[in-house]
């Protein structure tokens, strides 16, 4: 595995570099991978204004505990030992204080953390299980993909909110469990997608030259065939993390996500659940926006990815 | 006995229509260091007699009967694992446009030291010395072993494959038209390359083309192959100034000669038979101009008009006259006005 993603990243690096090429005339054609992305990142502004942002958030995440003023939980007290209720944005607390003196910021700050958690570790989960299904899906075919394929029909079928109520009802709610209830239904997705690549790889000539050479079908599977799909591989992650981020608000705003750990859509839920949700808009805003502004910079970084998977999405 | 002899070989196809007799009863043998040239129209089943000795049929294909021997050693029904180790190492097989089966994502020098490791003992250093070695033979830059295949041209690429193929000092090459996908320059080149090669390592060649000029270049024996069966086998040398079979003699008409310039060339009327009908008689027979009743229904057998030179007609007497006619346009033409003639009467009885 390690010397695979050697390779990888030989790969993409290949085009970088003109002398590993051999000189400048085939340097045009050789625009690999991270190459093409760089190139699009220049002429898309959008995507830059992503990239940005997103390492902007990672950035908070990372160092969420160190930024934010106070914990979650803490209540603040005026001097006259009166609790801040509900007071509007100040130097002293950014984004406002709750209905029970919590200062916001420190809870968005936090929040951060959680989204991201929550969306990388999902998205890791769900492509590779998704990559791993369709790989075998596609390169076997026959039996074993009707039988995948028909185990995919059946998550699909399954509604999301009602899944993770009663996920939720089943299991304690926690982090880990939302995790789990986003991958276990976003697979399906990537496995499709996959699969639709890898059949038409499958039966490329250098595969069939690795099976007459006498390769294993491991070997050809994740030696020969996942590199071919790793650029659609990393698309769609980029596109799932986007998707559990949401899922985990939506969860948490429901009242179904882990009652210990601060995140965006638990703030909401409170505020909406407290009946401030309209007369404290520095309740609401603060990580709506979050929400929206991660989304929207994963979004555009997914699309400039997009544009590197799929040549006729470039720009000339 | 010599290094390689293939006898009665029949390699037979199961299509949904029946089988079908695709290569039927070919022999031939070939000495070490020898180079053999198989000509034939497209579906006459030079294709398939590579894929049989590199035992690389199709699911629906399979030896039927014969034998095929590479110094003194029965090929045919060799266990897959068996036939493994023998390809790359002692039978190495160009084919036609290659340069595909190159994998997009992993350098050229990879995949051959890849192919070299899987069929030697030699470590990763060792295997990419060799590499280096080959890639020069084949006239590439050391350097090119760290590009990626779409950084190269195609016919750099086939010229890679044709370094991995050589890789291992085969014994026997089969070049199943691997130019074909090029231009003629290039391929001018290759070609020489390839010869030039198979000189050095003394290995012996089985050449597959449609493209008689390239065999009367750099073969020494031609084999002229018609619906799955040989017409004509014999010497290059001798081929090219005394062909004896009408197929040949129609050949030689189709390629011109560059001091004889013609208007026009003359071509062979019709279109090779349907194998999946019984065939009883000579396969050209409908299409040739000297057919007689007993072409359609009895197989002539191999006359050798000199030692090494095999003829498979009924009438080799008559090889002067032959020659004569076929190179007038008239004879080849009354062909052509019987097949329509022949056609349209087919066509009038299933329409009524």
């Amino acid at each position: 595995m390690g010397q695979m993603i050697t390779r990888i990243r030989e790969f993409m690096r290949s085009g970088l570099n003109p002398k590993q090429g051999g000189g400048s005339s085939i340097r045009r054609n050789s625009q690999s991978f991270f190459a093409v992305f760089i190139t699009s990142l220049k002429s898309d502004k959008l995507a830059l204004i992503g990239v940005v942002l997103l390492i902007f958030f990672i950035f908070v995440g990372i160092f969420a505990e160190q930024i934010a003023p106070h914990g979650p939980r803490d209540r603040h007290y005026t001097e006259d030992r009166q609790i801040r209720r509900l007071e509007p944005p100040s130097w002293e607390h950014p984004f406002g204080t709750t209905d029970v003196g919590r200062d916001i910021y420190s809870q968005v700050v936090l929040g951060t953390r959680t989204a991201l958690i929550v969306g990388f570790l999902a998205a890791l989960l769900v492509t590779f299980v998704g990559s791993v299904v369709g790989i075998i899906s596609g390169y076997f075919g026959g039996v074993v993909d009707t039988v995948l394929m028909r185990i995919v029909d059946f998550f699909y079928a399954i509604p999301f909110i009602p899944f993770v109520i009663v996920l939720a009802a089943v299991l304690k709610p926690s982090l880990w469990n939302v995790i789990l209830a986003v991958s276990m239904l976003s697979w399906r997705t990537v496995a499709r997608i996959v699969r639709s690549q890898v059949l038409s790889i499958a039966k490329r000539p250098y595969i069939k030259a690795a099976k007459v050479a006498g390769a294993g079908h491991v070997r050809i599977m994740f030696k020969y065939i996942l590199p071919n799909v790793i650029p659609l591989v990393l698309l769609e992650m980029a596109f799932m993390v986007n998707w559990a981020i949401t899922a985990e608000a939506s969860i948490a705003f429901l009242g179904f996500g882990d009652p210990r750990v601060t995140s965006w859509g638990q703030i909401l839920h409170i505020n909406f659940v407290s009946g401030y949700s309209r007369a404290a808009w520095w309740w609401t805003i603060p990580p709506g926006l979050a929400i929206v502004l991660l989304l929207v910079s994963i979004f555009f970084f997914a699309r400039s990815l997009e544009a590197v998977v799929d040549p006729r999405l470039r720009k000339r | 006995m010599s290094f390689l002899d293939v006898t009665d070989l029949d390699i037979t196809y199961t299509v949904g229509a029946g089988s079908l007799k695709a290569v039927d009863g070919v022999s031939f043998s070939l000495r070490k260091g020898e180079s053999m040239g198989i000509v034939g129209e497209s579906g006459c089943g030079k294709t398939t007699i590579a894929k049989g000795l590199m035992q690389l049929l199709p699911k629906n294909g399979a030896i039927t009967r014969g034998s095929i021997t590479l110094n003194g050693r029965e090929l045919v029904g060799l266990s897959k694992e068996a036939v493994r180790r023998l390809r790359l190492k002692e039978i190495a097989m160009i084919s036609q446009s290659a340069m595909n089966a190159l994998n997009p994502v992993y350098t050229i020098g990879d995949q051959l030291v890849e192919g070299i490791m899987a069929h030697t003992s030699f470590g990763n250093r060792g295997a990419y010395k060799r590499a280096v070695e080959v890639f020069e033979m084949v006239g590439l830059e050391e350097k090119r072993m760290r590009s990626f295949p779409h950084q190269m041209s195609g016919g750099m690429k086939q010229r890679a494959v044709i370094a991995m193929a050589l890789s291992l000092n085969p014994s026997l090459i089969i070049a199943d038209e691997p130019t074909t996908a090029l231009d003629v320059v290039v391929q001018d080149r290759i070609l020489h390359r390839i010869i030039k090669i198979q000189k050095e390592i003394n290995s012996s060649m089985i050449f597959i083309t449609h493209d008689i000029s390239v065999v009367s270049e750099i073969c020494e024996t031609i084999v002229v192959m018609y619906g799955g069966k040989v017409m004509e086998m014999s010497p290059t040398d001798t081929f090219f100034r005394r062909p004896f079979h009408p197929y040949s003699l129609g050949l030689k008409n189709a390629f011109p000669l560059i001091t004889e310039i013609t208007d026009e060339l003359i071509s062979i009327p019709g279109t090779p038979p349907n194998l999946l009908l019984e065939l009883k008689g000579c396969r050209f027979n409908e299409r040739c101009p000297f057919a007689q009743q007993k072409c359609a229904v009895e197989l002539p057998l191999f006359y050798e008009p000199e030692p090494g030179h095999k003829v498979a007609c009924h009438f080799p007497e008559r090889v002067e006259e032959f020659r004569e006619r076929s190179s007038h346009r008239d004879t080849w033409e009354v062909v052509r006005e019987r097949l329509i003639r022949e056609y349209m009467e087919k066509g009038a009885v299933e329409y009524a």
